[in-house]
């Protein structure tokens, strides 16, 4: 474990700022905007979540060079998808086409952007991250609509972006890790507003699908570990298993065994990731 | 008898002019007589490091230190320090971000006497960000080669490395070490 004093800065600098921007926000949202608007209110409260708690700390840059590639886009990138998820979703153009091309459109943008340009050589990484971006979207955003309570935002915070954090630290690059928690904390903000008034996340789902790939393609190229590429590639494509909640016989199942499907699902590939990570190397940073 | 004067005196007069000559050549520098290491600190302890790999070139009129010009450029994918954590950690985005800015360079632009010693300025890029610099030197500029030796502090945050601020100093203290021989 790292040590006390980290964790606590962690805590004060970071997860508590972003867990109650997010927190407030939904709050307002739910309580003064119209159905119409929660999409657009989910992505403010998650624009707002991850600015606060970036904030202070500032794991990820706002304004990276045009030049530049890989997690300096991140956060931007974020930004801007949470704004053209929300968007579409408020001048109610026709779905689903809207949300298909806004999907698509929003994969290829960030393969462009988040694959690190040592990456680029090879034009499959492009071409996968984009699919990974796009399908993990589908995946999350089904998700989304399919459990507008807690649930969501609890097993994309805790499972999915818990597991990249570890995975990052574990391969040296606390800023990385911090990028994972950023997004974590301002979606356990949200948790705890839908845990009272349970709102969609689906607009979140487009900034979280192509994030965590993000994340997990940055730590796999820029660090320097013996974390395994598979640790990476596991945490990243963590979100396809919420496919199996689309089986039959899942949908066949009582509704807690849904609830549970949908929490364990994640956590398998996510558990086996920080466990390769682990047992690849320590989590010490060396100063 | 003229010929027993002359031609030791041509010799003295074709040697000096022969090394100054010589200096006027660049002198390449590199990673064998060239070090660069820092030193990083925190409140309960400091971490020893520096760069292996570099290639440089130096060049001074004659023997005037002032003439001095000096340009090296730093492989950062070559940094080593005392731990084999923190070297991968230093690589990594959070300080250096060796795989987005693989070198650093210095580009001297200028020397001047000072009281004690020299005061070399430069252009020094680090981490994708160029900044003016200018350090305290003890430089000597001899035919045989060039021998130099400065420590100075430099602060992180202004090349854009910032990251752990509270916890790990923003100063960082720099040795520069050249002792190059023809």
């Amino acid at each position: 474990m790292p040590p006390w004093e980290l964790v606590v800065d962690l805590l004060l600098q970071l997860v508590l700022p972003a867990a109650v921007a997010s927190c407030i926000v939904l709050v307002l949202v739910a309580r003064f905007c119209s159905p119409r608007w929660w999409d657009l209110g989910v992505a403010a409260a998650a624009f707002a979540g991850l600015t606060a708690g970036n904030w202070q700390t500032v794991p990820l840059p706002y304004l990276p060079l045009w030049n530049d590639t890989g997690w300096p886009w991140l956060l931007p990138l974020a930004i801007a998808l949470l704004a053209s998820s929300g968007l579409t979703s408020a001048l109610a153009w026709p779905r689903p086409a809207s949300i298909g091309i806004c999907t698509l459109a929003g994969a290829a943008v960030s393969a462009c952007f988040l694959v690190p340009g040592e990456l680029r050589a090879v034009p499959w990484w492009m071409l996968g991250f984009g699919s990974l971006a796009f399908v993990n979207v589908a995946m999350l955003e089904r998700m989304a609509q399919r459990f507008p309570g807690p649930l969501t935002p609890l097993v994309w915070a805790v499972t999915l972006f818990g597991g990249a954090a570890g995975v990052l630290l574990y391969s040296h690059s606390a800023r990385l890790s911090n990028g994972a928690t950023l997004f974590a904390s301002a979606l356990l903000g949200m948790a705890a507003v839908t845990y009272f008034k349970p709102l969609p996340l689906r607009a979140v789902g487009l900034a979280v699908g192509a994030f965590l790939p993000g994340l997990m393609i940055s730590g796999y190229s820029d660090t320097f570990s013996e974390v395994p590429w598979q640790s990476f590639a596991l945490a990243a494509a963590a979100p396809l298993s919420l496919g199996l909640l689309l089986l039959p016989a899942v949908h066949r199942l009582a509704n807690w065994q849904q609830v549970a499907a949908a929490f364990l699902l994640p956590l398998i590939p996510n558990a086996i990731a920080v466990a390769l990570a682990i047992a690849a190397e320590g989590w010490e940073l060396g100063y | 008898m003229l010929a027993s004067r002359v031609i030791p005196m041509l010799a003295i007069v074709a040697l000096l002019a022969g090394s100054a000559l010589a200096a006027d050549k660049p002198l390449t520098l590199s990673g064998e007589n060239t070090k660069v290491e820092f030193v990083g600190s925190k409140k309960d302890g400091k971490h020893n490091g520096g760069f292996k790999k570099l290639t440089g070139t130096a060049t001074a009129k004659g023997t005037d230190p002032t003439t001095l010009s000096l340009n090296v450029v730093i492989d950062a994918n070559s940094l080593y320090s005392d731990d084999q954590k923190l070297t991968a950690h230093l690589k990594s985005p959070d300080f250096f971000d060796v795989k987005r800015h693989p070198e650093a360079k210095f580009e001297s632009t200028g020397v001047t006497k000072e009281k004690e010693g020299y005061k070399l300025s430069g252009k020094f890029t680090l981490h994708g960000e160029t900044k003016e610099l200018s350090f305290p030197a003890d430089i000597s500029v001899a035919p045989d080669g060039l021998k130099l030796a400065a420590k100075f502090t430099i602060d992180r945050n202004e090349w854009g490395i910032s990251f752990g601020q509270g916890q790990i100093n923003d100063e960082v203290a720099i040795t520069l070490t050249v002792a190059t021989k023809k």
